[in-house]
């Protein structure tokens, strides 16, 4: 079954999806934000098989969902690495 | 579902709030830390929650609603997140514009502030500090209003406060001091600054040191105003020739009121040759500029000369885009130009037609720049030709007086050049070295170049004639110099005296003389003392011989001009044959020689002859001359001698009148005595008679023993007597009694005469008469009253009663001449003259009547009487009376 909550979380992952992609230029002045966008992304993902899992596909849906909700986390953790640990001047 | 990616997640959530934990401090840009760890927590609780749920540690039924909010609230996080960072992106952004803006406001040369919404200046940049020299400390605020100049300070800060007040931009121009104490203009372009937030956060102003821009504006507002009221016309243009602006000076020259009717006109317009606008346009479009004059009209359509320079202007890349063009009216200059080509026309013609050949002279180069046709006709010299030489050229070395020809030319060159108008005679060559007489005459040109004009007569002709007038000059000099002083002598030989003497001074002959024919008949001239010579010490030999020489007719110089009658010419008498005194002549080294006869009614009276120490060929007009001299010296003493015969018929005509005026002077005074007379006589005869009558009565009855009385009476006699004698005198004077001639002795009449007086002893008589007996044709009484009147005299002369009378007579051809002689006291020289007259008398008793009586009737008898001078004392008169034969 379907939550509003749901929908809402994917849309506003979507909608900020879309204010990122918009905004591009300037929050590419964030350190590594690819990294960002790829975590976002994932997790955009993640929220929108877990609307699909709701129709088709439940499992799969569900499995990719799991997935990708870690994934953005690794992803995230590895951005907050590289910008707050990680040495200027290192190897990237 | 397997926990391990659930675990994954979880791990991996911790880890990066982990990681985010220990570069908490870092300073890391465009990052939101606050959002993005609470980004980390909620994704770490719901990895927790995945993770626990998978470990079934929890129930997944609640779960599912917590991870539902979770991932709700990741996704809010990741958009306050990635909102955040964006804004953190925009202020870094906004914080990197301003200070990169501030480096470049530094960077930029403008001058440049900055102010915070209060209106406090809060940055100068670093080219303001530099112009001012002072610090930002002292600038900030309202410092830098110290540096501007106190007269632009209070307008200054009201336009700021104003556009402070309006939050508008502003311009304003302001003059600030600059760090070397000049102060500099500046343009000051504010522009208010605004936040995102269009909240004001003060103004930002540039300014620009416009000071060279003031200047060239100033210079450009100088230029416009000289452009503007620049007396020369001045127009701009476009490269179609359409005039883009003029001056009131264009306007005014082509008859515009304003310029704004002149702009936008073509310049064809104003032309009234099309081929001169095309040759404007040209000019000015290809080569960039024309420099040239036309002729255009004004709006009124006259026509106006002008001299135009017009130049193409560019802009700034160097592009043509129109052109400038001057005006200048020539029109004066141009009537004047006119007006000087027309006299220029006019003299030049003047010049080529003038009879005489004109050049002009350049001294400094010595040579001709302009020359006429006569000039090239003169010196047989083609004008290219003349014009390459000087007059050096064409001049002899020396002239005719042996001057050096440079030299003099050039005295007479500088004379013109000083003012003076030298005028002399010149001798020329032509270009075939022939020589001309010239006559020049040189004067200054008006020009800046030292330039002469010189006027050359060929006077070769005028020469010629000068010659020949001076010829007949010298002839007519000579013949009137002959003639006058011919005719002012008296004799001959005082005419042939001046005619030599002219002659020789007139031909500068030094020797001339004269001979004559003989007086005795013997056909042979005759030297004379009438001489010329010019140096009489050198010639005496010759004079003395000379006047020895005689000639025959034929013979010498004179003798054949005697023969011939004609002038004659030796050019050197040494080697003429016919010339006896040559050899004398040779001595003297006299060699020509001339003469002339001297003709009077066709006689030669006279042969003059001259000499000459050098030989002189024959010189037919000086003979011919001389042949003219001869005959009107002739003429002249044939005219003088025919004078003197009228002269002298004159003079006797004038002493026969002088007679007949005396005499009838004579006769009238006599009648007017002789009417006074007969009245005396006539009233005095009666009374004397009677008183007469009266003595001869008194005589007898007077007793003779009364001597006194008989003495009275006798006396009163005797003056009765001289007063009737002296009437009888008086009417004889006066009457003229008729002559009764008759044949007498005159001894008897002499006796006669002798018989009336009583003649005292001692004063002898002596008479005689040849031939005895003397007879006269004559009026015997009225003679013996001559004879009776002259004896008187002579008795009354004789002082002492004691001398001689001696009486004369003889015959003179044809005249009996009687003389009365007396040993008296004789009359004064002063008296003799008025013996004659009647009533003149220097005797006491005289009456004056006596001596003219005797005039009138020796007169009336045809004879003649007069007074002898003597030269011993004494008194002779003697009668001429004309013999008359009387045949009976």
């Amino acid at each position: 079954m379907l939550e509003e909550r749901e929908l809402v979380a994917v849309f506003v992952a979507l909608a900020v999806c879309g204010f990122f992609l918009m905004n591009r230029g300037k929050l590419a002045e964030v350190p590594h934000s690819r990294l960002l966008i790829v975590s976002i992304g994932l997790l955009t993902a993640s929220l929108v098989c877990s609307v699909i899992e709701v129709f088709v596909w439940e499992d799969t849906a569900n499995l990719i969902q799991h997935t990708l909700a870690p994934a953005s986390a690794v992803v995230l953790a590895i951005w907050s690495w590289l910008t707050f640990v990680r040495r200027e001047g290192s190897s990237t | 579902m397997s926990p391990f990616a659930e675990s994954v997640g979880f791990f991996a959530g911790l880890a990066a709030l982990t990681f985010f934990f220990v570069g908490w401090r870092r300073k890391v840009k465009n990052v939101h830390k606050p959002f993005f760890g609470m980004l980390l927590l909620l994704v770490l609780g719901n990895s927790c929650l995945d993770w626990l749920e998978q470990l079934e540690l929890l129930d997944p039924v609640r779960t599912d609603v917590v991870e539902d909010f979770f991932d709700l609230f990741i996704a809010v996080g990741w958009a306050f997140f990635v909102f955040a960072c964006c804004e953190q992106v925009s202020q870094s952004q906004f914080l990197e514009s301003a200070e990169k803006l501030q480096r470049t406001v530094d960077s930029l040369p403008e001058l440049i502030w900055m102010s915070d919404a209060n209106g406090l200046c809060t940055h100068f940049n670093k080219s303001w500090l530099n112009f001012t020299g002072r610090t930002i400390q002292q600038e900030l605020g309202l410092g830098w209003a110290d540096g501007v100049h106190p007269n632009d300070r209070d307008r200054c800060m009201k336009i700021y406060e104003n556009a402070f007040d309006a939050r508008e931009p502003f311009t304003m121009e302001q003059r600030l001091h600059r760090h070397d104490g000049e102060y500099r203009w500046l343009l000051v372009v504010g522009t208010p600054c605004f936040e995102t937030d269009s909240k004001f956060a003060g103004y930002i102003s540039s300014c620009i040191d416009i000071t060279e821009r003031k200047r060239a504006e100033e210079l450009l507002r100088q230029h416009d105003q000289a452009f503007r009221t620049a007396g020369t016309p001045i127009t701009f243009g476009d490269l179609d020739g359409r005039i883009t602006d003029a001056n009131e000076a264009f306007a005014k020259l082509f008859g515009f009121e304003s310029t704004e009717q002149v702009i936008g006109r073509l310049n064809t317009e104003f032309h009234s040759e099309p081929i001169s606008v095309a040759q404007i346009n040209a000019g000015v479009n290809e080569r960039g500029r024309f420099n040239g004059e036309i002729t255009s009209k004004r709006i009124d359509g006259t026509p106006i000369d002008i001299h135009v320079i017009a130049t193409l202007f560019a802009d700034a890349d160097g592009r043509p885009i129109g052109h400038m063009a001057t005006f200048t009216d020539v029109t004066p200059r141009r009537q004047v130009e006119r007006a000087l080509r027309e006299e220029e026309k006019r003299y030049r013609t003047l010049v080529e037609e003038a009879p005489e050949a004109i050049v002009v002279l350049d001294v400094d180069e010595m040579r001709f720049v302009d020359v006429n046709e006569n000039a090239t006709e003169l010196f047989r010299i083609a004008r290219k030709q003349l014009l390459e030489v000087g007059p050096a050229a064409l001049s002899p070395k020396f002239q005719p007086d042996g001057n050096d020809s440079a030299e003099t030319a050039m005295g007479f060159v500088q004379r013109a050049l000083d003012g003076d108008t030298p005028a002399f005679e010149w001798l020329h060559l032509d270009a075939e070295g022939n020589e001309i007489p010239c006559e020049v005459r040189l004067a200054r040109l008006p020009s800046n170049r030292r330039l002469v004009r010189g006027s050359v007569t060929d006077i070769s002709e005028r020469i010629k004639l000068e010659k020949a007038l001076s010829r007949r000059a010298l002839e007519a000099e000579l013949l009137y110099q002959a003639v006058a002083m011919a005719d002012e002598v008296d004799s001959l030989d005082e005419a042939l005296q001046s005619c030599v003497d002219i002659v020789c001074e007139m031909t500068a002959w030094p020797v001339g003389h004269v001979y004559v024919p003989s007086s005795n008949g013997n056909q042979q001239l005759e030297p004379t003392k009438v001489w010329y010579l010019a140096d009489e010490q050198r010639f005496t030999t010759f004079r003395e011989v000379t006047e020895r020489t005689p000639f025959d007719m034929g013979e010498g110089l004179p003798g054949r001009i005697w023969k011939s009658g004609e002038p004659a010419w030796i050019a050197n008498v040494q080697d003429d044959d016919n010339f006896p005194r040559n050899k004398l002549c040779g001595d003297l080294g006299v060699k020509a020689a001339f003469g002339f006869p001297v003709t009077v009614r066709g006689d030669t009276v006279a042969i003059l002859e001259f000499f000459n120490e050098a030989e002189v060929e024959r010189n037919e007009t000086l003979l011919l001359l001389v042949r003219s001299v001869g005959k009107q010296v002739g003429r002249v003493i044939e005219r003088k001698e025919a004078e003197q015969m009228s002269r002298k018929r004159h003079e006797l005509v004038a002493e026969e009148l002088e007679k007949a005026k005396e005499a009838l002077i004579l006769k009238t005074r006599l009648a007017a005595i002789g009417q006074m007379s007969a009245q005396i006589a006539h009233e005095l005869r009666n009374p004397l008679g009677a008183v007469s009558n009266a003595v001869f009565y008194l005589k007898r009855q007077v007793p003779v023993s009364e001597e006194k009385w008989s003495e009275y009476l006798s006396l009163i006699d005797s003056e009765v007597t001289t007063c009737n004698r002296f009437i009888g005198d008086l009417l004889d004077v006066t009457r003229g009694k008729a002559l009764n001639r008759e044949t007498s002795n005159l001894k008897d009449l002499i006796d006669r005469v002798l018989n009336r007086h009583d003649i005292p002893k001692s004063v002898d008589i002596e008479i005689n008469c040849e031939p005895a007996p003397f007879e006269i044709f004559a009026d015997n009484d009225q003679i013996v009253q001559v004879f009776d009147n002259l004896l008187k005299n002579s008795l009354d002369a004789i002082e002492q009663r004691s001398g001689k009378i001696e009486i004369c007579a003889h015959r003179d051809g044809e005249n009996d001449i009687i003389t009365f002689s007396d040993s008296g006291r004789g009359i004064s020289p002063e008296d003799q003259a008025s013996v004659f007259d009647v009533l003149f008398t220097n005797k006491p008793a005289g009456t004056g009547l006596g001596l003219a009586i005797c005039k009138q009737i020796i007169e009336r008898h045809g004879g003649t009487i007069e007074l002898v001078d003597r030269v011993s004392s004494g008194t002779t008169f003697q009668l001429r009376l004309p013999h008359i034969l009387v045949f009976s």
